[in-house]
C-alpha cells in the first residue's frame, strides 16, 4: 500500500493565508493546491536572483525560499508542534530580535535584512470558503497589546482569485501561560541561538529561516511539518533515504502519536511508543503492559496528524482514503481491540476559524470494508493484550 | 551494536523531555524557570546520552547535535535551559572510546571546544592564561619523587608549599604540590583572601648548571589551601643533575634529578572482558559511593542519573536485561538513603566487597578522626589498554584524600567534567595495610597539558590516614587489571 491516498497529501487541509511583514508592508503568504505562493511578489524567482546579486532579501522571499530549502527537512519535526495544544509561538518581533543579535565574528549573515518598525504577526481568519467570486482576505492586525476587538482595517491587498482560506488563528501575545518577550529582548535570541556569537554564517542563517517558518503560525507550522513527512513518505522525494533516517521519524511520529493518542487512551504520553509501518496496511495498534505500541507509516504524520484527523469524534484516525477539503473519508479505530471503521467526516469550518485547530465531524459511518472504492490503506491490527 | 536503536532512545528521551518541559509550573510572570528546564529535562537528556557515547553507540557530535535540537525545541517554545552548549566533544586531541579486543567501536572523537554543562564533576585545576598549546609527548615520563616542604610568602600570604615529585614528560615539567596557607594572627581560621594572583609566585627554580626556570602555578585554592602543580619552563634538559626551588626568605629544596622512579613490576592481569555497558555503570556506582557522604545532593543526581543510563543502555541492546550491576547501583542507594533512584532494578542480594567495605564505613556510626599528611608516592605502572599512568602524589588535607595521577592515552569518551562517564573503563580502588577498601574517583583535571596527557586528582573515600603505612592500589580496566603496592611516606602535614 501507499502510505499517502491518491488525492495529494495536502488535500486535508484549506487554503491558507498569513501576513508577513514584508519593508514597510504586510504581505499575504499563502498556500493552495499544494503550492506556498506570494500575492505581491508575482516575480518571486526574479527578486530572488536580485536579492543574490544585491544582498538585499524581501521577508515575503526569504519566507519562500526558506519553505522550499527545509521542505524535506526532519528538523522541522524536532522544532516544530507536537499537536495542537503545543503552541509554538513566534512573533516577528522575536525575528526582529534574532536579526539585531550581536553580529558574530563571521559577520553578519548576507542577505538579511532589518525590519524597521513593524511589530506584527498578521494572522486572522480570513472569510468562509466560498466557491466563486474572489473573495477578498481579511485584513492584518497589528498583534502587540491590547488586542482590540476590532482590529484597524488596512487597504486590502491586490485581488487575486481567492481561494477559500483556512483561518490561521491570531497568536496572542503575552497571555498567562505563554510567555512573551517584550521587542529587543536579548533573551529569545540567546535563548535560541544557543551557543552565542561565532558560529558560522550558515548556521545562523538556517536558524534564522527556521524562525521565520515558525513565524507563519500554527496553522503553517501544522503543514510545513506535513510537506516535510510527505517528502520522507512512500512517493516522496526522500522516500528512499528513509532507512537511514528512521530514528528521527520514529521520534517524530512518537511525540506527535502521544500528544493524540495518550489522552484518546487515557494513558501518560510517556507510555506512547511508535514505530514506523512498512509494507501493506495501517499499521498496528496494540496496549501492551508499558503502554500503547504503535506502527505506522511515515504518511501518518502527512495526512492525518498534519490535517488535524489524529483524533476525530473519539476514533483514531489511521490513515486517509479520500480528501477534498472540508470533507475527507478515513479509516479509524473507535477502541483498542476492534478494527478500524470507515469514516466520513468535514471539517467544521465555523468551529475551525474560531480556534486555532481542525476541526472535525464524523458524518457518516460505515463498516469495515465498505470503502469508496478508491485504492487506499486497509488492513492492519488493532488490539489489547 | 545497533546504533540506531541509540539514537532512536536519544531521540525518543528528547520528546519526553520536551513534554515534560512545557508541563512544567511556571511563575506569575507566566515563565518557567530555567533550572527547572534544566533538571527537569535536559540534564535526563545529558545523562543518556553520556552513556551511550561512553560505550561508543552514540557520536559525542551527534549527541551534541541531538541536544542542540531539544534546546531550540525548548527555545522556540520560550523554554529556556541553563548550561546550554555543546556538552559532549572533547578537546582536541584527547584519545578516542576506549581500545582493546573488546572495545566499543565507537567512532574517533570529534573535536571542538568544551563547554561546562556536566551534570557531575566538578571544575578543572586550571590552565594558565597563555600557556603553551598541547604540545604531542614525546618519550617516557620521568618521575622523580620528591618530598619536600617549602615555605613560600607573597602578598596573599605565608604558609608551606610541599612538593610531592617531578614528572618530565618530554614537553612538560610538573611538580604536584598542597600548599597550606598559615592563618593571619594569632587566632585560628583567619586566613588570607583568595587572592587573584598566583599564590606562589615568590617560588623560582635554578639547575645545576645555573639555568633559572619559571614556575607557574595551576590549581585551585580552597580555602585556606591550595592543591595542584607547579608547572617549570623551559623543561630541564636530560643532563641536569639537580634542580633547586627557592620560596621564602632564603628557603629552598633540591630536587635530585638523576634518580628518576621507575617503573614498577606489577602483574597486569588479562581478565574477561566485561561489558562497557557494566564498567560504566560500575564507575557511576563509584562515584555515589565517593560522594554520598560529602555532597549528597551530588549522590542523588547521580543515582538518578544512573537510572536514565540504565534505561538507555538497554533500549540500545547494550545492557542486558540480566546483568547484575544495576542491582548493584539499587543496592548502593538503597544503603545510602537515596530511596527516588528510579533505577529498574532489584537491588542486588550481594555486592562486590570493596563495595561493601565502603558502605561500611558509611555505617560506621563513630569514623574514626583522620590525620592530615602528605605522602611521597611516585610511581610509574605498567601499561594498562596502551595508558601509560604514573602516581605522583598523595596527600590527606582536612578530612579528605586525594590521589594525583598523570596520564597519558588515557583512553576517553568524554570530557572529563563528565564525571563517571568521562573515563568509563577505567576504576580505581585502593586496600589499605588493615583490609579496608578506598574507592578512588576523579575529582579535578587537566588535560590539554601534552598530546593525549591529563592530570588527574582522584577523590578518595574513605580517606587515608597519617597511620596507613602501605596500600594496594588496584587499576581495573575492561580488560586487565593491576594491583600495585604503595608505600606511603607521610613525611609532613598536611
Amino acid at each position: 500500500m501507499s502510505s499517502l491516498p491518491d488525492d495529494p497529501w495536502w488535500q486535508v487541509f484549506p487554503a491558507l493565508e498569513t501576513w508577513v511583514p514584508c519593508g514597510p508592508d504586510l504581505h499575504p503568504v499563502r498556500f493552495q493546491d499544494g503550492r506556498l505562493s506570494l500575492p505581491a511578489h508575482p516575480d518571486a524567482e526574479g527578486e530572488l536572483v536580485f536579492a543574490a546579486l544585491s544582498g538585499e532579501k524581501a521577508c515575503c522571499i526569504e519566507v519562500a525560499a526558506a519553505w522550499h530549502q527545509h521542505a524535506d527537512d526532519l528538523r522541522v519535526l524536532a522544532l516544530g508542534p507536537r499537536g495542537p495544544s503545543d503552541a509554538v509561538n513566534i512573533s516577528w518581533d522575536d525575528i526582529q530580535g534574532f536579526r539585531s543579535r550581536p553580529v558574530s565574528k563571521y559577520g553578519r549573515p548576507s542577505g538579511l535584512t532589518r525590519h524597521g518598525g513593524v511589530h506584527s504577526q498578521p494572522m486572522r481568519p480570513g472569510p468562509p470558503a466560498q466557491p466563486g467570486p474572489p473573495v477578498r482576505p481579511n485584513p492584518p492586525v497589528r498583534p502587540n497589546p491590547p488586542v482590540r476587538p476590532n482590529p484597524p482595517v488596512r487597504p486590502n491587498p491586490p485581488v487575486h482569485p481567492n481561494p477559500p482560506v483556512h483561518p490561521n488563528p491570531p497568536v496572542h501575545p503575552g497571555p498567562a501561560g505563554s510567555p512573551r518577550f517584550p521587542p529587543g529582548s536579548p533573551r529569545f535570541p540567546r535563548m535560541f541561538a544557543g551557543h552565542g556569537t561565532g558560529e558560522p554564517e550558515r548556521v545562523q542563517t538556517e536558524r534564522l529561516e527556521m524562525l521565520l517558518l515558525l513565524a507563519l503560525g500554527p496553522a503553517f507550522q501544522m503543514l510545513l511539518s506535513g510537506l516535510v513527512a510527505a517528502a520522507w513518505s512512500d512517493g516522496g522525494a526522500r522516500a528512499s533515504d528513509r532507512p537511514r533516517h528512521r530514528p528521527a521519524l520514529e521520534a517524530a511520529l512518537t511525540g506527535r502519536l502521544a500528544a493524540a493518542a495518550a489522552p484518546w487512551l487515557g494513558i501518560s504520553p510517556d507510555q506512547v511508543d511508535a514505530r514506523l509501518h512498512e509494507g501493506t496496511g495501517w499499521g498496528r495498534l496494540e496496549l501492551t503492559g508499558s503502554g500503547l505500541r504503535a506502527s505506522l507509516p511515515t504518511g501518518w504524520l502527512a495526512t492525518v496528524w498534519a490535517g488535524g484527523l489524529a483524533v476525530v469524534d473519539g476514533h483514531l484516525v489511521v490513515a486517509v482514503q479520500r480528501a477534498a477539503w472540508p470533507e475527507a473519508t478515513v479509516p479509524a479505530v473507535p477502541e483498542l481491540g476492534s478494527g478500524p471503521v470507515v469514516l466520513n467526516i468535514r471539517a467544521d469550518e465555523d468551529a475551525s476559524c474560531a480556534s486555532d485547530r481542525a476541526h472535525w465531524e464524523v458524518t457518516d459511518r460505515r463498516a469495515p470494508g465498505a470503502g469508496h472504492g478508491r485504492a487506499g490503506p486497509s488492513g492492519g491490527e488493532a488490539g489489547r493484550p | 551494536m545497533d546504533r540506531q536503536r541509540a539514537e532512536r532512545h536519544l531521540r525518543l528521551v528528547a520528546e519526553t523531555a520536551l513534554r515534560h518541559a512545557r508541563t512544567l509550573p511556571s511563575d506569575i510572570s507566566g515563565e518557567v524557570h530555567p533550572h527547572d528546564v534544566f533538571t527537569g529535562s535536559v540534564r535526563r537528556f545529558q545523562w543518556a546520552a553520556a552513556a551511550l557515547i561512553a560505550v561508543g553507540a552514540v557520536d559525542a557530535g551527534q549527541a551534541d547535535v541531538l541536544l542542540g535540537e531539544l534546546q531550540a525545541a525548548l527555545a522556540v517554545r520560550h523554554l529556556s535551559a541553563i548550561n546550554s552548549g555543546p556538552a559532549f566533544q572533547r578537546q582536541a586531541g584527547a584519545p578516542g572510546p576506549a581500545a582493546g579486543p573488546a572495545a566499543p567501536a565507537g567512532p574517533a572523537g570529534p573535536t571542538g571546544p568544551a563547554g561546562p554543562t556536566g551534570p557531575l564533576a566538578g571544575g578543572p585545576v586550571g590552565s594558565p592564561a597563555g600557556g603553551p598549546a598541547a604540545a604531542p609527548a614525546c618519550g617516557p615520563p620521568r618521575l622523580i619523587p620528591i618530598g619536600r616542604m617549602l615555605p613560600f610568602l607573597n602578598e596573599a600570604g605565608s604558609g608551606e608549599l610541599y612538593l610531592m615529585s617531578l614528572l618530565v614528560t618530554g614537553t612538560q615539567a610538573v611538580i604536584p604540590a598542597v600548599a597550606r596557607y598559615r592563618p593571619l594572627g594569632r587566632g585560628a581560621g583567619i586566613f588570607p583572601r583568595p587572592s587573584p594572583l598566583p599564590p606562589f609566585e615568590g617560588v623560582s627554580a635554578t639547575d645545576d648548571r645555573g639555568t633559572s626556570y619559571q614556575v607557574y602555578s595551576h590549581g585551585g585554592l580552597m580555602r585556606p589551601d591550595w592543591s595542584g602543580h607547579l608547572e617549570i619552563r623551559p623543561v630541564p634538559p636530560d643532563g641536569a643533575r639537580w634542580l633547586e626551588m627557592s620560596g621564602a626568605a632564603g628557603a629552598s629544596a633540591r630536587i635530585d634529578l638523576t634518580s628518576p622512579a621507575r617503573p614498577c613490576e606489577a602483574a597486569v592481569e588479562p581478565q574477561a572482558a566485561a561489558p562497557a555497558a557494566e564498567k560504566l555503570l560500575e564507575n557511576v556506582g563509584q562515584h555515589i559511593l565517593a560522594v554520598a557522604a560529602e555532597l549528597p545532593g551530588m549522590a542523588q543526581q547521580t543515582a538518578a542519573g544512573a537510572a536514565d543510563m540504565v534505561a538507555a543502555l538497554e533500549a540500545a541492546g547494550m545492557l542486558s536485561p540480566f546483568s547484575a550491576v544495576p542491582g548493584y547501583l539499587a543496592t548502593v542507594c538503597e544503603r545510602l538513603g537515596i530511596d527516588d533512584h528510579r533505577i529498574p532494578a532489584r537491588p542486588a542480594a550481594r555486592l562486590p566487597e570493596p563495595w561493601l567495605s565502603v558502605l561500611a564505613c558509611y555505617g560506621r556510626r563513630h569514623r574514626p578522626t583522620v590525620r592530615d599528611g602528605t605522602a611521597a608516592v611516585a610511581l610509574l605502572l605498567p601499561e594498562l589498554d596502551g595508558a601509560r599512568i604514573a602516581l605522583t602524589g598523595l596527600h590527606t588535607m582536612r578530612g579528605h584524600t586525594f590521589l594525583h595521577v598523570f596520564g597519558r592515552d588515557l583512553p576517553q569518551a568524554l570530557p572529563a567534567r563528565c564525571g563517571p562517564a568521562a573515563y568509563p573503563a577505567f576504576g580505581w580502588w585502593l586496600r589499605d595495610d588493615a583490609g579496608h577498601w578506598h574507592v578512588a574517583v576523579q575529582r579535578h583535571w587537566e588535560q590539554g597539558f601534552g598530546d593525549g596527557e591529563t592530570i588527574l586528582e582522584l577523590r578518595v573515600v574513605p580517606p587515608l590516614s597519617h597511620e596507613t603505612a602501605c596500600c594496594t592500589l588496584v587499576v581495573t580496566t575492561r580488560t586487565a587489571q593491576a594491583g600495585v603496592h604503595v608505600p606511603l611516606a607521610w613525611w609532613a602535614s598536611p
